[in-house]
């Protein structure tokens, strides 16, 4: 299993994933979430990687190999929402602007493709420069906790 | 469980930073709470909180089926996210 663009210096770990079995990764990608996935909450350690190009990712928690999730860059999907985020947030997660946060949405695969939905309320959000992640919940009730994707067309 | 009785205008003080007024009780049985706290303090409607949990707890172990049916209902749009890869086995 080989990674894409590998940094020299961080040891590496492995991790057991739901969906590539065992990768070795520097111990650097490794994301800690400095305040719970919400119903998660004894998970802290993940890694998020691809396997196909877009805007989908995998959240893999490092301690529980059947804990995994599907992520989606709301932005690169092109939903668009108005998300403010706010500055005790970007603190939190040791950012100092908007500018170094990845926003990630939980999207719940549904194995009814009418329900396939995400939660835009409650978006993940990733420091770029320090790998510290946190669920945070908007305070913009605009923001649907189930958007469904097959509304994602009809919106734009 | 800490149990208090409070009437109309009368506080309580949590850990010296979170002041909760209780600012008046409707004829319906409906209490109204007014809290101040910092920034940090997020406060939510319990149901709230426990809606985001059952999705959160819906969206765990997903399967590629479900991704490649997602990704059939979006329009794409560069840049996606730069995370590390992994060949398809």
């Amino acid at each position: 299993m080989t990674m894409c663009a590998a940094p020299a210096a961080s040891p590496l770990v492995r991790v057991q994933t739901l969906h590539r079995g065992m990768v070795e990764v520097p111990e650097q990608d490794l994301i800690t979430f400095v305040s719970p996935l919400l119903g998660f909450e004894h998970l802290k350690r993940f890694l998020i990687y691809q396997t196909q190009p877009g805007p989908m990712v995998w959240l893999q928690s490092v301690e529980d190999p059947a804990a995994a999730f599907c992520l989606l860059d709301p932005f690169a999907a092109g939903l668009d929402p108005d998300m403010e985020i706010a500055p005790s947030d970007l603190a939190d997660i040791g950012a100092g602007s908007a500018n170094e946060v990845t926003v990630y949405t939980v999207l719940v695969l549904d194995k009814d493709p009418a329900q396939i939905r995400t939660n835009l309320r409650a978006p993940i959000l990733v420091g770029k420069l320090t790998q510290r992640a946190k669920q945070v919940v908007l305070n913009d009730q605009s923001l649907p906790i189930r958007f469904h994707l097959r509304d994602a067309k009809s919106r734009r | 469980m800490l149990v208090l009785a409070r009437r109309p205008n009368e506080q309580l003080v949590i850990n010296g930073e979170i002041i909760v007024t209780v600012l008046g009780v409707g004829r319906n049985g409906q209490v109204r709470l007014g809290i101040t706290a910092p920034p940090h303090v997020q406060i939510f409607r319990h149901e709230l909180w426990l809606e985001i949990q059952a999705e959160n707890r819906q969206a765990a172990t997903p399967t590629q089926a479900g991704v490649d049916a997602a990704l059939g209902q979006l329009l794409l749009r560069a840049p996606a996210p730069t995370v590390p890869a992994f060949d398809q086995e």
